[in-house]
């Protein structure tokens, strides 16, 4: 598994949402609009590069709320500094302006 | 909205599971029900929830990929671990390389040996359809002669099985205008025989049809071969003008190097024939033609060998009498048409011979494996215990197997080259043998797939037994008392006794060819060719237009070599014997006021013209009457010897002295037979008399001669004087093959020899791999029992009772392996033997020929031409 200086976009996305608290699968999705096609698969790719981890939910608790228990993820140390390093990469593609449209797009509206 | 998920993501679910990996489908089943519930919980609806699920597959993908890759590590670490282990029983390991190494080695070699013979490949385009066609006499058991001009004609007509055909015959002619005069093999040809061939020019073009007509300027087309030595490669050879038995012809071109065919021809000339041969080229009873033929694409050399032989035979059935009734046609692809049939069966045998070495070994090697597997059977039920499927057991069996099978196949590899070194040692230098068998990227490929199905086919029965093996079972099986280790050891034990059957079968094989050869050298020859010189000369007509000059200098040789010092006896000969001689002309008898053939019975015999000096330089003695003389010439009676086999068959009861024979056809005189000779060994073969008569040179006319010269002392210090008299007589022909008659029929049983050792060699090997069977099978059984034999001990059994009850488990299966040999062997041997007409092998030695056919070879390729 490729370090943080090449994390692909979606897996920066992800690990932004573990970051903000999103703890699995489903609330990612909501969270980056990504599909369950790339955010199952990228889950166990960050869980095995170690930027990532997950842990399987209380069985009594889930029991008691009479649902099957969940698969728990939390980004690592090593997860946030990847996070960083992702972030400011892309933050690097500076605003600018594509027939006559300024991207990024929020900064024309702020 | 009920908790229980729709039935269609259910289904889903199912489907993605089956990508997952085993041992993680659990929990990522539990997971994506999770997921998917907490979706419904969330979003209060099942919209989008089947293409939500349709994620999973993705994600089973991913995991499975995964584990693939996990897989392929493993692989590596097992094969390491593989390795390991195996370096960790040098004695499994070196028995193992062995036995593979000894079988894959000898496989081979005689593959390489079968592909110098039968696969060299003809350089021509679409060789493979191109066929030799023949004539075959079922009647006197004659395969493969030439064909009668109106034979071809009928023949090759059927455009139903042929594209073209050609025809060709070998001449000696004299050749001048070149560097030096000589005299060449030199084919003439049909027309259409190179269209036929398809071969290329090196230089200028190849003989058309224009150059049959009788009218048009005579042309040549030079070998490669000939170019090179006699015209210095001169690229301005075209369209000179040479001499061939004294008639101008014009050089047309150049045949393209390795592209001539017949191989031994050094030039081509057309036939002149036009379209009406002369009438005694067309008699059908004529046969003097060799032909040449491309099959259509859709015939195979079969299908047009059973037309046209039908079609033959019933029109000689029809419209022939006498032994010509029996005449057939054979078709034979180019390819193994230059292999005669004695040196294919020679083949055949050999193959047999290393089919048997290589099961021995695969046998040995299955064994081996079974021990290996054995003592491997803790470690792996070990493995089952942590989880390995029975598929990973069995791949970690069949993996040790071909790791062994590389090595040994590498193994075979180095000794089949050390042995095609040893066997170009073997053949005689110089001798014509220009089989050059070597390995290549195909035999080896070859090889090594040999050795990988050995070792896998011999390695199932230790896979599947491992990925069955019961683990409860084999963990708690320590001295083989299970019914598990009873069952192990009954399949080894049978595979020992089948060992030792099949080694036994071959060392029959090998002991009654060894047995023959010595019967072949230690034979009575009927003749003493210890002390004999030979040699061949060839005058060329230019030097010698008449025959009158040629007798005079066959004379003027014989006489002087008789006077000169140490030399006893001398005669000049048409056919030198033992098989020595080049050339052997053959001709048809008939008894004077019998009737003549076709309606009378015609006698073959081989036709040998010498001088009366040939009887004392051979040292034999007429049995009847009396030998030629120094009286018998040109002016008085004509007469004629015969050998015991010929009176035998033209006179079986009455007394053929004194009664007067002719050779039919060929001339009209009458010749008294005057004595009887022994059969004299006339081939390379002993036991294989035939026919032959002797008529005085001084009666008959010849021009490639050759001599035999008994000398007083050792042949060796006698060749200076040879030299020396020859020169003296005429310093410009050249003396041809000047040695031992007894060394030049050693190099005629080369072949032989080379048959034997192989095959003793092979009998050799199969005794050790059995040997080493039966050893390591005594061995291990000695190993899982110690402690029943402490036990045996214990209760009061003597060493020496302990002793006897394993030797004595050993020596069942050899006497077992060695009855069943036995019976297998006679069979075997019985079946060879039917081959010969005389009787069981080992009644008559001699007779058993199959062993040694490859020296038949080089006399055929000789006899076709």
């Amino acid at each position: 598994m490729p370090k943080s200086k090449s994390l692909p976009v979606g897996a920066v996305m992800i690990l932004h949402a573990l970051a903000r608290g999103s703890r699995y699968g489903f609330d990612i999705i909501e969270q980056t609009g990504l599909t369950s096609g790339t955010v199952y698969p990228a889950l166990d790719r960050l869980e095995n590069a170690g930027l990532a981890r997950s842990k399987w939910e209380d069985a009594d608790l889930a029991r008691r709320e009479k649902r099957p228990s969940r698969r728990y993820f939390t980004i690592t140390g090593a997860g946030k500094t990847a996070l960083i390093d992702g972030l400011a990469r892309y933050r690097a593609l500076a605003p600018l302006t594509i027939d006559g449209v300024a991207y990024p797009v929020r900064e024309q509206t702020s | 909205m009920s908790p229980k998920l729709p039935e269609m993501v259910r289904a889903l679910l199912r489907i993605a599971q089956l990508l997952v990996p085993a041992h993680r489908a659990a929990s990522w089943r539990r997971q994506w029900e999770a997921e998917l519930s907490h979706r419904r919980m969330v979003s209060g609806s099942d919209r989008g929830l089947v293409r939500f699920t349709l994620g999973a597959f993705r994600h089973a993908g991913f995991m499975a990929r995964e584990e693939g890759m996990t897989m392929t590590r493993g692989f590596l670490v097992d094969v390491a671990f593989t390795m390991r282990s195996l370096s960790r029983r040098p004695a499994f390991l070196m028995l193992s390389l062995a036995t593979l190494g000894v079988g894959v080695g000898s496989a081979t070699t005689v593959v390489s040996v079968a592909e110098a013979v039968l696969l060299r490949s003809l350089p021509f385009a679409e060789a493979d359809r191109l066929a030799a066609v023949y004539s075959s006499n079922a009647s006197t058991g004659m395969n493969r002669f030439s064909v009668s001009y109106p034979d071809f004609v009928d023949w090759t007509g059927r455009s139903d099985l042929f594209e073209s055909a050609s025809m060709y015959a070998y001449r000696d002619r004299d050749l001048s205008g070149s560097d030096d005069p000589q005299r060449l093999l030199v084919a003439v040809v049909h027309t259409g025989f190179f269209e036929t061939l398809r071969g290329g020019a090196a230089l200028g073009r190849l003989l058309g049809t224009s150059d049959q007509d009788p009218q048009a300027e005579a042309t040549i087309v030079l070998g490669h071969g000939l170019w090179v030595s006699s015209f210095g490669s001169d690229p301005e050879v075209i369209g000179r003008t040479v001499r061939v038995d004294g008639a101008p012809h014009t050089v047309i071109g150049v045949v393209a190097e390795g592209e001539g065919w017949p191989r031994e021809a050094a030039a081509w000339v057309p036939l002149q024939y036009g379209n009406s041969p002369p009438e005694q080229v067309d008699r059908r009873s004529n046969h003097m033609w060799q032909v040449l033929a491309r099959l259509r694409a859709d015939v195979s050399p079969n299908a047009a060998s059973q037309q046209v032989g039908a079609m033959a035979r019933s029109w000689y059935t029809n419209n022939a009498t006498g032994t010509e009734r029996g005449i057939g046609a054979a078709v034979v692809s180019l390819g193994s048409a230059n292999v005669p049939g004695e040196a294919a069966l020679g083949l055949g045998v050999m193959g047999t011979a290393v089919l048997l070495v290589l099961l021995i070994a695969c046998i040995n090697q299955s064994n081996l494996l079974l021990v290996h597997a054995w003592a491997r059977a803790r470690e792996l039920s070990l493995r089952a215990a942590l989880g390995a499927g029975r598929s990973r057991l069995a791949a970690l069996v069949m993996g040790e197997s071909a790791l062994l099978a590389l090595g040994g196949g590498a193994l075979g590899v180095g000794l089949a080259h050390l042995a095609l070194r040893g066997m170009r040692t073997l053949a005689p230098e110089g001798s014509g043998n220009d089989l050059d068998p070597h390995l290549n990227a195909f035999v080896v490929a070859g090889a090594l797939g040999i050795a990988l199905m050995a070792s896998l086919i011999a390695g199932l029965a230790p896979a599947l037994r491992a990925s069955r093996s019961s683990m409860a079972e084999a963990l708690n099986d320590g001295g083989g008392r299970t019914s598990q280790g009873r069952s192990w050891a009954r399949i080894r034990r049978s595979l020992v006794v089948a060992e030792i059957a099949l080694s036994m079968v071959l060392l029959t094989g090998a002991g009654l060819t060894i047995r023959a050869f010595q019967a072949q050298i230690n034979s009575d020859m009927h003749l003493d060719a210890e002390g004999v010189l030979i040699f061949n000369v060839r005058l060329p007509s230019s030097g010698y237009p008449d025959q009158a000059l040629v007798t005079q200098y066959y004379d003027e040789a014989v006489s002087r070599l008789e006077s000169a010092p140490g030399i006893v006896a001398v005669s000049a000969t048409s056919s030198l014997p033992l098989g020595v001689s080049r050339f052997r002309t053959r001709r048809v008898f008939v008894v004077e006021g019998a009737p003549e053939p076709p309606a009378g019975p015609d006698f073959a015999a081989q036709w040998i013209e010498a001088d009366p000096g040939y009887f004392e330089a051979l040292s034999v003695e007429p049995l009847r009457g009396r030998a030629l003389m120094a009286d018998d010439v040109s002016g008085s009676v004509p007469v004629i010897m015969v050998n015991e086999s010929m009176a035998r068959l033209m006179s079986p009861e009455q007394e053929i002295l004194g009664r007067r024979i002719r050779s039919w056809r060929d001339e009209n005189m009458l010749r008294e037979v005057v004595g009887v000779m022994p059969d004299l060994q006339l081939g390379s073969i002993a036991g294989r008399s035939e026919p032959a008569v002797f008529v005085p040179r001084a009666q008959a006319e010849s021009r490639a001669m050759s001599f035999l010269v008994r000398t007083a002392g050792k042949p060796g210090d006698a060749i200076a004087t040879v030299r020396a008299v020859m020169g003296e007589l005429n310093g410009d022909v050249a003396l041809d093959g000047l040695r031992g008659l007894e060394a030049a029929h050693r190099d005629e049983l080369a072949g032989v020899r080379i048959v034997t050792v192989l095959f003793g060699a092979f009998g050799f090997l199969a005794l050790i791999l059995a040997v080493g069977g039966v050893y390591g099978l005594v061995a291990t059984s000695v190993a899982q029992r110690t402690r029943e034999l402490g036990v045996r001990r214990a209760l009061g059994g003597t060493a020496g009772s302990v002793r006897t009850m394993v030797l004595m488990e050993g020596g069942r299966l050899a006497l077992l392996g060695l009855g069943i040999g036995v019976v297998l062997a006679i069979s075997v041997a019985e079946l060879l033997a039917l081959a010969s007409p005389s009787g069981p092998p080992w009644a008559r030695p001699c007779s058993w020929r199959a062993g040694f056919p490859l020296c038949e070879l080089r006399a055929s390729v000789r006899l076709r031409r």
